[in-house]
């Protein structure tokens, strides 16, 4: 009987036996795939159901938590997606590993097929192999999970964004490791280049960023981690920012938002699934059969890989100097730094070509490539360290600038409601400064200023900030800028003192969510205002009534010429507790007239200032007898140099002038506010007022904490400390 | 037929295959012969479609054979180095080559190996270097394709099984006109096998002839003469290749018809004359020496 006589059935007998034994990775991958898929869901939702039974959850609670656990094993908040990457890994080695064996190439070529056939044979049969083995689990998994009651919209939602995710990462990963598969003659070297495609552009990402930080004054932290073309880092970004900042509300909507927050990442992950498909088809083309049993097949392309593995190389050992030394970092070091990259690239080289051969003789061969990889080294390093690019020193064209933002983050809020960190990155999103020329004019000085001074001074010369430019073409530009105290008081009221600035930096403009949230949380809200004078309590007040009189205040009153020379007088706590949470600190200023009409209406005002009536005692502390702070900066005195700390107490009974002396020249260390200049402080002494109330802290002190200006510390102070 | 025209092939600096045109006749028994490197594993993965040539063409019955399925489905190729699928059985080789050759007979395999002695339902990794190859041949002549091309296979059978894989390939030439086209590096295992026979070295062809016309064309004598003018008179005229003396006897490798010399030498009067059967290592060995190859290095082991 010849194959022409064949049955259907038998045709399809003969299918399945092929595929059994060319992708027997499939059987290995079954259980493990049933085992994640069906047990994951069988033990969470039981999990669940036992939580429930001992601590008395309700139904409804329950079944919310079960779809949870649902969609924690195949939703989009699953980990399924290494299984994926595994198992795309093991089809493509399985499919394609033939190409590193000649008797294999010989069996295989030599049928009456075409390359083109083959490989599609190759791909269809993974494919069609991953769709049955995960479409077959997942929806019994599914199945299993609609049984124990631990479905619903949001889970179904949820698992087939996954499933179709899954999809799109198994093709991207599989054409990944084809490709790899395609560009060597080795199963080794192939295992390395995958694992190469695989962290590439991560590694390249995190290199541009140390090498940023290194050598770029103004390079700001705010800036994004830019790993771009990378699934590794897309999925795993992905699954953090899906666990970590998922709403708590498990709801269909929620399922989709995450979704389409991720969907970016996705398409990424897409578009190298596409590109690499694209080179398998050209290399499989171009790949001879008798190149089985190199290393690269394409010399070529492994000249390229073997120049940028060295060069990625030698700039991660110059990144570990500056990280090894990172804080008695100098000018002298960035030699040692150059020289540790040139030799790092220079070795590497080498081993490469010992790698790649597997022949020690090799070390000392390939030179051309490896001393192009060491002149290109010296080039980055000399571009960088000349900055030669422009980087500190660049600051866009005006007419290419659709907004500006200074990214300082509003610390008073600290907020729970189950979408993360609550305000995180709130300036990115709501600030946008249109006074380009100013903003640009205030950057300028800025940069100059990070270059200039000595930001890492004993005491603050100057803010330190970071800002963004979002470009007209979409880009995004952030630098971290340090604008002295000193600076224009006119061009900084010009930004900070704009509706823009403010309603950009304060929470409390776009604090909806918590009004909702603290509104129906009444009876767990509670309200005290604090300040020197002591703390009251009144918890009718609402936050509604709060941030309407904090943006009252704010809109009116919070300009720089203002909050440079003032500090808060006290702060109005607000908290609410129970399944989410809201801490919110106001500060109040003498000009917040709002904050103080609805503190004194609801009797909680307390006087800021301290009268000698409720002092026990004055301690003030000299912390550099015998020296000028300006020593620490200049190098008189070292840092870790020891020097004892002198103190004098005063009485206010005994001591009542000095008291009443004192009590004018300070002011508070207790409450800081934005944009205070604090070079008017004189750090070398600290004082202390223990006060006569019985209003003690957290940690039992009943001390309040204040600094004396400069040139207005009391001569009886200095001659008694010093 | 198959027509190698002008076939250039190198791997990297190594020039494996320098411009060899060769023909194949169809219903004749090919060899190619050749030393280690000569270029015969790639010849023949050349007609196999499994490498392109760099310059030049492979046409099978006028189509060129690479990435060419329906050509391919003519052509059955034997390894060297043959590779079965992990952990196969006979049988299973069988089913999967059942669904790749729309000829292939799969009982009429089994029958073979039953012939042969050899279990269809055993792991193939656990049979003989020897096993192996019978297995691969059985499996290239149930395929049912004109052209089976086998590389060094016959290195290595014992003879009773050679005997028997010689038979077959008759009897499958006598049916429907098989082609075998046999790469060896040793002569004396194609001598009696071959109808034609192709000489590489260093990827080149020093001869392509069929091995009748080359013992038709070519007699070795041994014989006395009297005196050196009855000698004389024997050799004047005859396109003489070699000729060794020892003592009174002569032992001459001449080309012509046997007529026409045992013609010649009765005019010579030898006091003794005998025409001898030439091997097929004689043959080679005397034309390559005329055209200034010294292969008996290479050739006899």
């Amino acid at each position: 009987m010849t194959s022409g006589n064949l049955s259907f059935s038998e045709k399809i007998k003969n299918q399945k036996k092929y595929i059994t034994r060319t992708l027997w990775t499939a059987l290995v991958a079954l259980p493990f795939v049933a085992g994640y898929f069906i047990f994951g869901v069988i033990l969470l939702v039981s999990r669940c159901i036992n939580y429930a039974a001992m601590y008395g959850q309700s139904d409804v609670v329950l079944k919310a938590e079960k779809c949870k656990a649902v969609s924690m094993v195949m939703g989009i908040n699953s980990i399924a997606f290494g299984l994926v990457t595994l198992v795309a890994i093991a089809f493509a080695f399985q499919g394609f590993s033939y190409v590193f064996n000649q008797s294999q190439m010989d069996f295989y070529l030599s049928q009456p097929t075409t390359r083109f056939q083959r490989l599609r044979k190759n791909y269809v049969n993974a494919f069609v192999t991953f769709l049955i083995i995960f479409g077959l689990v997942e929806l019994i998994a599914f199945l299993i999970a609609i049984g124990m009651g631990a479905v619903n919209n949001a889970v179904l939602f949820s698992v087939l964004i996954e499933f179709l995710r899954s999809v799109v990462l198994f093709l991207t990963v599989y054409n990944v490791t084809v490709l790899a598969i395609m560009l060597s003659g080795t199963m080794l070297s192939a295992f390395l280049l995958t694992g190469f495609f695989a962290i590439v552009s991560v590694a390249i990402a995190a290199e541009i960023r140390g090498l940023k930080e290194i050598f770029f004054k103004t390079f700001s932290y705010s800036e994004g981690f830019g790993a771009i073309l990378s699934p590794l880092y897309d999925r795993l970004y992905a699954w953090y920012k899906t666990t970590f900042n998922y709403d708590d509300v498990f709801s269909a909507k929620a399922v989709f938002d995450s979704a389409k927050g991720n969907l970016r990442l996705d398409i990424d992950t897409l578009i190298v699934g596409v590109i690499a498909f694209i080179f398998v088809i050209i290399f499989s083309k171009k790949r001879k059969a008798e190149m089985a049993g190199k290393s690269f097949v394409f010399r070529p392309f492994r000249w390229c890989i073997k120049v940028l593995v060295s060069i990625m190389v030698g700039t991660a050992a110059g990144i570990l100097v500056y990280m090894m030394n990172d804080y008695v970092w100098n000018d002298k070091l960035y030699i040692m730094m150059c020289v540790i990259m040139l030799l790092a690239t220079a070795l590497t080289g080498c081993f490469i070509e010992v790698i790649l051969d597997a022949n020690i003789r090799r070390f000392t061969k390939g030179k051309p490539s490896t001393i192009i990889a060491v002149c290109m080294v010296l080039l980055m390093f000399v571009i960088l360290r000349g900055d030669l690019i422009g980087y500190d020193s660049y600051v866009p064209a005006p007419e290419k600038v659709e907004s500006c933002a200074i990214l300082e983050d509003d610390y008073n809020f600290n907020v729970w409601i189950g979408r993360g960190v609550f305000g995180d990155g709130y300036c990115e999103k709501h600030m946008h400064i249109t006074d380009v020329d100013s903003f640009i004019k205030l950057a300028s000085i800025g940069m100059d200023g990070r270059k200039n001074y000595d930001t890492d001074s004993y005491y603050s010369k100057g803010y330190d900030l970071s800002i963004l430019y979002r470009m007209k073409d979409g880009r995004k530009i952030y630098r971290s800028i340090f604008v002295p105290y000193d600076t224009d008081e006119a061009l900084m009221d010009s930004i900070i003192s704009s509706e823009e600035y403010k309603k950009g930096h304060y929470i409390c403009f776009d604090d909806e969510a918590i009004r909702e949230m603290t509104g129906s949380n009444v009876g767990n809200n509670s309200v005290s205002y604090v300040s020197a004078g002591g703390r009251k309590n009144d918890d009718t007040i609402t936050y509604s009534e709060i941030s309407d009189a904090y943006r009252k205040d704010i809109l009116e009153s919070a300009n720089y010429s203002y909050l440079k020379y003032n500090q808060p007088i006290g702060s109005l706590e607000f908290s609410s507790n129970g399944t989410h949470y809201v801490n919110v600190s106001v500060p109040v200023y003498e000009n917040s007239t709002n904050l103080l009409k609805l503190l004194k209406d609801h009797n909680i005002y307390v006087e800021p200032k301290l009268t000698p009536e409720m002092i026990s005692s004055i301690r003030v502390d000299n912390y550099y007898p015998g020296y000028n702070i300006d020593d620490i900066d200049s190098g008189k005195l070292l840092r870790d140099e020891e020097v004892m700390t002198t103190s004098a107490t005063y009485d206010p009974v005994k001591n009542s002038e000095e008291v009443s002396e004192i009590l004018q020249d300070i002011i508070t260390s207790d409450y800081n506010g934005n944009w205070y200049d604090y070079s008017q402080k004189d750090n070398k002494f600290s004082v202390v007022i223990m006060r006569k109330t019985d209003d003690s802290d957290y940690y039992g002190s009943n001390g309040v904490y204040y600094s004396f200006l400069k040139g207005k510390v009391p001569e009886f102070v200095v001659k008694d400390t010093e | 037929m198959i027509e190698l025209l002008d076939l250039d092939k190198s791997y990297d600096d190594i020039k494996a295959v320098n411009r060899v045109s060769l023909s194949i006749m169809d219903g004749e028994v090919f060899g190619l012969v050749g030393t280690n490197g000569a270029g015969k594993s790639t010849i023949l993965r050349i007609i196999a479609g499994v490498i392109q040539p760099d310059l030049g063409i492979v046409c099978v019955d006028n189509r060129p054979v690479y990435d060419n399925p329906d050509v391919k489905k003519d052509i059955f190729y034997i390894s060297d180095d043959q590779y079965f699928l992990p952990n196969s059985s006979p049988e299973d080789m069988a089913e999967y080559y059942e669904g790749i050759y729309e000829k292939f007979d799969k009982l009429r395999f089994y029958k073979m190996c039953n012939g042969f002695g050899l279990d269809t339902k055993r792991k193939i990794s656990t049979f003989s270097k020897g096993m192996k190859k019978q297995i691969s041949i059985l499996l290239g002549i149930c395929a049912g394709t004109k052209y089976l091309l086998c590389d060094e296979t016959f290195d290595g059978l014992d003879p009773v099984v050679r005997q028997g894989v010689k038979s077959l390939f008759a009897a499958e030439m006598e049916d429907r006109g098989l082609t075998p086209v046999i790469a060896s590096h040793n002569l004396r295992e194609l001598e009696d096998i071959c109808d034609h026979v192709g000489l590489l070295h260093k990827g080149g062809v020093i001869l392509s002839e069929d091995i009748s016309d080359m013992k038709l064309n070519m007699q070795k004598v041994q014989c006395v003469f009297s005196s050196d003018e009855d000698e004389k008179n024997a050799l004047e005229g005859l396109d003489i290749l070699l000729h060794e003396k020892r003592g009174r006897l002569h032992t001459i490798t001449m080309r012509g018809e046997r007529e026409e010399i045992e013609a010649a030498f009765k005019r010579g009067n030898p006091v003794f004359f005998e025409v001898l059967a030439l091997s097929l290592e004689e043959i080679f060995i005397s034309e390559t020496e005329v055209v200034g190859y010294d292969i008996r290095k290479f050739i006899l082991q």
